[in-house]
């Protein structure tokens, strides 16, 4: 009787094992991009690894030809059309995506051209259904939580980016976002390690080495900066955003003789706007570094600085010092409007802020040239509360709206509060704390210090 | 759970410990690209490096213990059989890139892939041990496979296996790796409580323990139930506790060898619980040599495990400092070999080792030539070169001085081995033969028997014993176990053969030993059940004796081939001793009833008239002589008639010796009493006969004669009742047999006996000769007879008085006889009408 139990028992046991096993392996299968064409399959692949690798244009390329080899290949057809600029291509593709017969699709297709046909409004209520029943599965991880990411719901995309990391450790893009949203949260080893690893996993892509070079340069770490920076433009000498990072790392220096080679090395790469704009940005530097504040005005190379409200701190800065009212007058109206534009024209909300964020610290830089501290004291706040470490730029300016902060305190006769404020900004980046007074000089106000 | 799928489990999970460590082992052994990393177990998810061998590719690209392997082979790892699956993809000689996590962050370094070579001395020799162990552990399960202390104990030696190869295994990256090191873990988490179980159920259960028939057995099994899974769940709760507080509180448990620090102080806990209870079952166990093997466990376990929880848990909680983890191994080696010694000195659990000397003094006469081979390397080696080595007599000389020390050495090393190996055979040996020597002195049954079955049991070690004596053609149990049979037959041809082998045999042996018998083959079917292991014979040379059953022993000592041996010799002077005392017993009762019969005889002659009187003008003798110390027959005087005439009675009773002598005083006593009222012989011998017959003595008739002067005294008046004729000798020689009466049925044949008396004339001279029939029966060696004839002759031929006549006669029969004892009693009375006075007679 016992031995008849013990067989019952295992067999009960190996009929549970089986029925737990079978789905899974199902479910293995259900990985499988549905496709009959091996060449088809081998162009997605690659479309998949470029994007992974950050290079958007190839990965479009990929999936183009994906799509060529197998006209119903759905989940090619989802993944160009996230990556093509062509506005035609964009609504043919919309338009087969929304004849496609998802009856033939596994889940994860079925859920990427889903997604596809929704509305924004819809889509994370999409992903919200498809994480439910497939928790682990990789891409519903990664775009759950780049749509955390664009609401800047940083503790859900996080974690969701973590989870993504167990699931599959070299997801490197994962590692990115992961890396900037660490960033922007002042979480700055934690950032270094994610772009490190990034790094390491993809050693021949550009994108690890300018991101780490870009949080390296908002540290102070400009050497290491430049030598990643360096190494992403030897991998893709067209990876512009590397020109900009090393032009910031200038800037941070206060060495506005390095941003002409790196200009003309963009110019060749890149566009030759982009070498425009870099070169302009160069001019009011150098200006700005020489106490010449009136030269945009003077030698005729205002204007290539771009409409109000896209003109930035460095060009609001000359013109309050120059004295250049209207001009102020108008970049601050336009920065407003920016700032209404962002809170009812669909921005994401992290460009919203950073253009409050530029607002309230223009607005704050005029108290000070106004000689009242206090309430410019109060406006550096608002502007600090707003910005982030989200990018070099952004990080750039929070840190010199940190000094302004400390500066107005300083003149509004709150020493402690000034120290704290210096304190931490040489705690994120010392060399650029280390510079701030020659800048200050330079400060509105600063002359009558 | 029933009993027999626990113990298959227990041996499954035994078998799959084997499995792993073996696995382990050959996965260490297998050739495969290596980067020298030895990693810490039991870190989820995270490799950290516990050490770097040297010279490895890994050391020489500066990765420390300490650092946190993130990826390997430009890709980030999820566990360590990721990295494994990595390396796979290399050849050795490889270079491949590594993240290292370290303090300062991550860095990169390039690593080139070596032969795998893990593992060190101390883990070959932790590898040793566990097998070691294990090996004890599974000589003990097999040798008591239903004892559950032997069941535990295999437990704890697998989980010592599995602790020791797996646990302690360094770990490098293959899948195999996690397998055994959480085999290792689970080692961990069940060895604390198996440890404790074990020293709860041995060498006997604890009170707590349900014992069948217990009148509380439910209540009491429900709380051992409970207790034991308490005891079980314990240690994972401790350590699950841990980890889920390390991962979801953030609080961080200190890991002691990659487990958490309270999982030790579990461990440490129970082991200190599980030592106390032995000691409590060492100090109440009664058998001194049960207490001798608990007590060294103990010492053993003790001294075994103290320094594992001083190194393994006590310093490092202390001093904050983790400890070499081989450094417990050496002391707790101690633990398994004070359980195989234990188990070979005092059969431990019950278990009988037999360790052959020629084999230990082998193994010391090749260790003791090893020593002196390795002497004589290191002398060659130190001395090469020298002019000393370069002397041919050197190595003669030295090989002489080998031979002549490697004896005295061998011998001091055996002498040592026996005093500890064998110490308690030597001390049961010499026990049995000074029991031996007890037994041959002894004259009186009862100690023998008491040494047989209840010293024997002791010195031995045994259940039970018991003797069966044979009395009446069967076996009766004399002494000893009770629940044996009180009675067995006697087998002749099982004596004979146990006696042809001079040893006692195993029971499932005796079938074979006589194997035509199917009374044999019943007699051990009938004895297995009942627990007896070995028979043994007791056979003198005149006879079998009876029968020796033995149990098995409580452990301790096997009954093998020189103890059996010894109990042959110890069994033969047990019934040499028996038949002694008992043929002493049988000469005393003899000497006692010669003694008694001597007395009886006195008295039988006391009853017998001295001298007889007859009546006036007759002459009368008579003689009675008894064959054997008492005789049934007997004649005395009677009153006859009323003129004082006297009767002369002459009887002979049926049988001899103390019955015919008992039958014949009755006889004697009945015809005095009766004759005193009762003068008339056949009213007395009617009444006699009715009184004999009353005794019952159906066998034992009295034939009688009775004569008395006739009242004419011109002749006799005669009454024969199972008497021969009497004969009567005229004065000239002539004999004649007077005439029988009618009815002549002897006394107490039938309870109406008639009896009519005849009267006979006498002329002066003649000479009337009565007798019994000892006289006529009266045998030659040759077995003829003396006979009537010979008698008539005798008489005819004789001369003188009735007392010459008497002598005569008698003479006639010892020359006849030649010398030899009656074949039966005699009885002649011869009477004489001489006119002479009364004669007294020799009565015998």
């Amino acid at each position: 009787m016992h031995r008849r139990a013990l067989i019952v028992i295992l067999t009960a046991a190996a009929l549970v094992t089986v029925a737990v096993a079978l789905p899974r392996l199902l479910a293995d299968r259900s990985r499988d991009w549905s496709t009959d064409s091996p060449a088809a399959r081998t162009a997605f692949q690659a479309g998949l690894d470029a994007r992974m690798r950050f290079y958007l244009a190839d990965a479009a390329t990929s999936f183009r030809r994906a799509v060529e080899l197998d006209p119903d290949f759905a989940a090619a057809k989802v993944q160009l059309l996230d990556l093509t600029h062509d506005s035609e291509e964009h609504q043919s593709l919309l338009a087969q995506i929304a004849g496609i017969d998802v009856s033939r699709l596994n889940e994860r297709e079925c859920f990427l051209v889903e997604l596809a046909r929704a509305k924004r409004d819809h889509q994370a209520e999409i992903t919200g259904r498809f994480l439910k029943s497939h928790p682990r599965d990789s891409w519903g991880l990664f775009i759950a939580a780049g749509q955390a990411w664009d609401h800047e719901e940083w503790e859900t995309a996080g974690a969701l980016y973590r989870r993504l990391l167990e699931v599959d450790p070299n997801w490197v893009l994962a590692r990115n976002n992961l890396g900037y949203m660490s960033m922007a949260q002042a979480r700055f080893a934690e950032a270094e390690e994610q772009f490190r690893t990034y790094a390491y996993v993809a050693p021949d892509q550009a994108n690890p080495h300018d991101s780490l070079g870009e949080l390296l340069s908002l540290l102070g770490r400009y050497d290491e900066a430049r030598s990643e920076l360096e190494q992403a433009l030897a991998i893709r000498p067209d990876f512009c955003a590397s020109y900009e990072h090393l032009i910031g790392i200038a800037i941070f220096e206060g060495k506005p003789e390095a941003i002409e080679p790196i200009a003309a090395r963009a110019e060749t790469h890149c566009s030759p706007a982009m070498a425009a704009a870099l070169r302009c940005e160069g001019k009011y530097f150098a200006a700005y570094v020489a106490k010449d504040f009136t030269a945009p005005w003077r030698e005729g190379f205002a204007s290539c600085v771009g409409k109000p409200g896209d003109r930035g701190v460095l060009f609001y800065r000359m013109a309050l010092m120059a004295g250049e009212m209207k001009e102020v007058d108008a970049e601050e109206a336009a920065l407003a409007k920016a700032v209404e534009d962002s809170r009812t024209a669909g921005y994401g909300r992290g460009k919203g802020r950073m253009i409050e964020a530029q607002s309230f610290h223009v607005r704050g830089l005029r108290k000070l040239y106004e000689g009242d501290p206090a309430a410019a004291a109060a406006l550096f706040r608002s502007a600090d509360e707003r910005a982030s470490f989200w990018s070099a730029g952004e990080g750039r300016l929070k840190l010199f709206n940190e000094l302004n902060l400390a500066l107005a305190l300083e003149r509004s006769g709150d020493e402690n509060d000034a120290t704290a404020e210096r304190a931490r900004v040489k705690a994120i980046n010392p060399a650029f704390a280390a510079i701030f007074p020659k800048i200050a000089e330079r400060s509105p106000g600063g002359s009558r210090m | 759970m029933p009993r027999w799928r626990l113990s298959k489990l227990v041996t499954v999970f035994g078998g799959l410990a084997l499995a792993f460590a073996l696995l382990s082992i050959v996965d260490i052994l297998l050739p495969r690209p290596y980067d020298g990393v030895v990693l810490e177990a039991d870190q989820w998810g995270i490799l950290s490096v516990r050490e770097v061998v040297a010279g490895s590719g890994a050391d020489l690209a500066g990765i420390q213990p300490g650092d946190r392997i993130a990826g390997i082979d430009r890709t980030v790892l999820a566990s360590s059989a990721h990295a494994s699956r990595l390396l796979a993809r290399h050849q050795i000689g490889d270079e491949v890139p590594y993240l290292l996590r370290r303090a300062n962050g991550l860095e990169e370094v390039r690593v080139h892939l070596g032969r795998r070579f893990i593992g060190s001395a101390p883990y070959f020799y932790a590898c040793l041990l566990g097998f070691a162990f294990f090996a004890v552990a599974l000589f003990v399960r097999r040798r008591q496979p239903e004892l559950r202390a032997a069941q535990i104990f295999y437990l704890v030696g697998a989980l010592f296996l599995l602790f020791l190869v797996c646990r302690l295994r360094p770990a490098s990256y293959g899948w195999i790796d996690n397998l055994v090191l959480e085999a290792g873990a689970l080692a961990l988490l069940l060895l604390p409580a198996c440890f404790l179980h074990f020293f709860l159920v041995f060498p006997r259960p604890i009170s707590l323990r349900p014992a069948i028939g217990d009148p509380d057995f439910k209540r009491r099994r429900r709380r051992w139930l409970l207790l034991l899974t308490s005891l079980y769940v314990l240690p994972p709760v401790v350590f699950l506790v841990a980890i889920g507080l390390w991962r979801h509180a953030g609080v961080t448990p200190r890991l002691i060898t990659g487990a958490p620090e309270a999982s030790w102080w579990v461990l440490g806990a129970y082991i200190l619980v599980g030592l106390a209870t032995l000691a409590w079952n060492a100090r109440a166990t009664r058998d001194p040599r049960q207490r001798r093997g608990i007590a060294l466990v103990f010492a053993g376990s003790l001294f075994g495990l103290l320094p594992f929880l001083g190194l393994a848990v006590a310093r490092p909680a202390w001093l904050y400092s983790e400890p070499q983890a081989f450094a417990l191994l050496l002391p707790l080696t101690l633990v398994p070999l004070t359980f195989a010694f234990a188990i070979i000195r005092f059969g431990l659990l019950d278990i009988r080792v037999m360790v052959r000397r020629s084999l230990v003094y082998s193994i010391v006469t090749v260790g003791v030539a090893a020593v002196y081979s390795i002497a004589l390397a290191l002398v060659n080696a130190f001395a090469l070169g020298s002019q000393f080595s370069a002397s041919r007599a050197f190595p003669i000389l030295f090989a002489l001085g080998v031979l002549l020390l490697l004896e005295p050495l061998r011998h001091r090393l055996q002498a040592m081995i026996d005093r500890f190996v064998h110490a308690d055979r030597r001390r049961l040996e010499e026990a049995i033969r000074k029991l031996g020597r007890a037994i041959a002195a002894e004259i009186d049954p009862r100690p023998v028997v008491r040494d047989v079955v209840e010293r024997l049991p002791k010195i031995l070690g045994l259940h039970f014993a018991a003797l069966y004596l044979e009395r009446d053609g069967e076996l009766e149990r004399a002494a000893g176990a009770e629940h044996l049979p009180a009675r067995l037959p006697l087998l002749a041809p099982l004596h004979d053969a146990l006696a042809a082998k001079g040893e006692p045999v195993p029971l499932a042996e005796i079938a074979r030993l006589v194997p035509d018998s199917s009374a044999v083959r019943e007699l051990a079917l009938l004895l297995e059940p009942t627990g007896v292991e070995i028979v043994g014979d007791l056979t003198s040379p005149r006879r079998k004796i009876g029968l020796v059953l033995l149990s098995g022993t409580t452990g301790q000592i096997e009954i093998g081939d020189e103890v059996r041996t010894l109990l042959g010799s110890l069994f033969g002077q047990a019934a040499l001793a028996i038949e002694t005392s008992r043929l002493v017993a049988e000469r005393t009762q003899q000497a006692e009833l010669e003694r008694e019969l001597e007395i009886a005889s006195s008295v039988q002659a006391e009853l017998l008239p001295r001298v007889l009187h007859f009546g006036e003008g007759w002459s009368v003798a008579a003689v009675c002589r008894a064959a054997r110390h008492v005789g049934g027959d007997f004649y005395t005087e009677l009153p006859a008639g009323l003129n004082g005439n006297r009767a002369i009675v002459f009887g002979d009773v049926a049988g001899k010796s103390v019955a015919g002598a008992l039958v014949m005083m009755a006889a004697h006593e009945a015809l005095q009493t009766l004759a005193l009222s009762h003068r008339d012989p056949e009213t007395l011998f009617a009444l006699a006969n009715r009184r004999l017959y009353g005794l019952g003595t159906k066998k034992s008739f009295v034939a009688l004669g009775w004569v008395a002067a006739s009242d004419d005294g011109e002749g006799i008046d005669y009454l024969l009742a199972g008497q021969p004729q009497l004969l009567v000798r005229s004065a000239s020689g002539g004999v004649r047999e007077l005439p029988l009466p009618p009815h002549r049925l002897p006394l107490g044949a039938l309870l109406d006996g008639r009896y009519v008396a005849s009267r006979a004339a006498v002329s002066p001279g003649d000479v009337i000769l009565g007798y019994s029939d000892g006289v006529t029966e009266a045998q030659a060696p040759d077995g003829e007879l003396f006979g009537d004839d010979r008698l008539i002759r005798v008489l005819a031929g004789a001369d003188g008085g009735p007392h010459e006549i008497i002598r005569q006669i008698l003479a006639a029969i010892a020359a006849f006889t030649r010398g030899a004892d009656p074949y039966d009693d005699i009885t002649l009375v011869a009477i004489s009408r001489d006119g002479g006075g009364e004669i007294c007679t020799a009565a015998h």
